[in-house]
């Protein structure tokens, strides 16, 4: 039974957590790429924090602490990963979850979703240093110095990474397949 | 200024983080290179279309199911979440359309240093909650499998508190087939999870050594959020 100290606790943490949870969700999703694992990483990261006694209500910028909370919390998911092939899972299949299918029914889909599908699928492919800084820049909206304080690297070194992964996605666009004659076509030449 | 220091600039301009003389600068070179002018279009585009790109919402009670875990998980708000209907034994339940079955088998205490060793690993922290997902992969459907599950001693699933041997029936799409599997292990333990999938009298294993440790130990384990 929660104690009458647990239960103020409990409260403000929620009411602290609670508005951020579906964009965490959200980038959650963008990172691994898959919907389960990004409920169970941002599950772990609100048990972790709770249980931390984390003083959020005392975090000047909640939602960039959050965010980099998350990102050690996916980073650990990654290493668990790693180490069995019964963790989580990530790549080809795992990204067209929640995805239509465009071989099933193409008729059904726009040209833009299709495009969509080619950009997800195609970010998930990049390598994890480089997906991160598109789906905390690119993506999420953060400032390049903000996504450094995020992944604790230095701002040239997100920079650098940025521009090296726009042009590997862009690449990947064009000369992979996911390619058919899409605006990426006027970089050619 | 070249093609190339103008493409690392193009950058720049589009995060916002060029200086008025560099996107001066970047201005001038792409109005004499149709190459770089296509270039700063093509990516213009390529971060609109990121910025654009659509993601699926958790469901609705998304929220809920989160706090409700962290109470089971935590015990706090006791009564809050009584019970184990959350979304995520539920998702259990609909694979375990039946349980019940054979005999657990105690694991050799000599093997355990070789199954840790030549099995892929999970670490648990004792009390604490992990899903853990198995993929079966198949090259095509299959119909009428059964999957069967052997736990190790002091590891359950997370609502069926003490039930080591579990069996049901399925059906398997082509491709891969993701069994997600919440664990818990009651004490700190070292065990190996068998699951088995047999169809038409042909049987797969797959073996995961499981490891448990006391809760200080495997958050620290763990790092510090």
């Amino acid at each position: 039974m929660a104690s009458l100290f647990e239960m103020p606790w409990r409260r403000r943490f929620e009411a602290l957590i609670r508005p951020h949870l579906r964009e965490l969700h959200t980038y959650a999703w963008r990172l691994c790429g898959n919907r389960e694992q990004a409920e169970d990483i941002v599950q772990d990261l609100v048990t972790r924090l709770y249980q931390s006694r984390a003083r959020l209500d005392e975090v000047e910028k909640l939602r960039p602490w959050l965010y980099k909370s998350l990102f050690r919390q996916y980073l650990n998911a990654r290493r668990s990963e790693s180490r069995s092939p019964f963790g989580y899972l990530e790549g080809d299949e795992a990204v067209l979850e929640g995805i239509e299918d465009e071989r099933s029914a193409p008729e059904a889909l726009t040209e833009r979703h299709l495009q969509q599908a080619r950009i997800n699928r195609a970010l998930h492919t990049l390598s994890p240093e480089f997906r991160e800084v598109l789906v905390m820049h690119d993506i999420e909206g953060f400032g390049v110095a903000e996504v450094a304080e995020i992944l604790d690297i230095p701002v040239g070194t997100v920079k650098s990474r940025i521009h090296r992964a726009r042009n590997n996605l862009r690449s990947k666009l064009i000369h992979g397949t996911w390619a058919d004659g899409s605006v990426f076509d006027e970089v050619e030449g | 200024m070249d093609c190339t220091q103008t493409r690392i600039l193009i950058d720049e301009v589009l995060s916002g983080t060029a200086s008025a003389i560099q996107q001066q600068a970047v201005n001038r070179h792409v109005e004499g290179c149709a190459t770089c002018a296509g270039h700063l279009r093509a990516s213009r585009e390529l971060v609109r279309q990121l910025r654009e790109l659509p993601v699926p919402e958790p469901d609705a009670g998304f929220e809920e199911r989160v706090f409700a875990r962290l109470d089971r998980r935590t015990g706090a708000h006791a009564g809050f979440a009584a019970g184990f209907a959350t979304a995520l034994a539920a998702s259990v339940l609909l694979w375990l359309v039946f349980t019940g079955g054979f005999a657990p088998q105690e694991p050799d205490a000599q093997a355990l240093p070789q199954a840790r060793a030549e099995l892929p690993s999970v670490r648990l922290v004792a009390s604490e909650v992990k899903r853990v997902q198995l993929v079966f992969r198949a090259p095509a459907a299959i119909e009428g499998a059964t999957i069967s599950l052997e736990l190790p001693e002091a590891v359950s699933l997370d609502g069926y508190p003490g039930r080591r041997s579990l069996r049901w029936q399925t059906s398997l799409k082509a491709g891969a087939n993701r069994l997600s599997l919440p664990l818990v292990a009651d004490l700190p333990m070292q065990g190996v999870l068998t699951a088995r999938l047999t169809q038409n009298g042909q049987t797969r294993d797959f073996k995961i050594y499981l490891e448990a440790r006391g809760p200080d130990e495997g958050r620290a384990a763990m790092g510090n959020v």
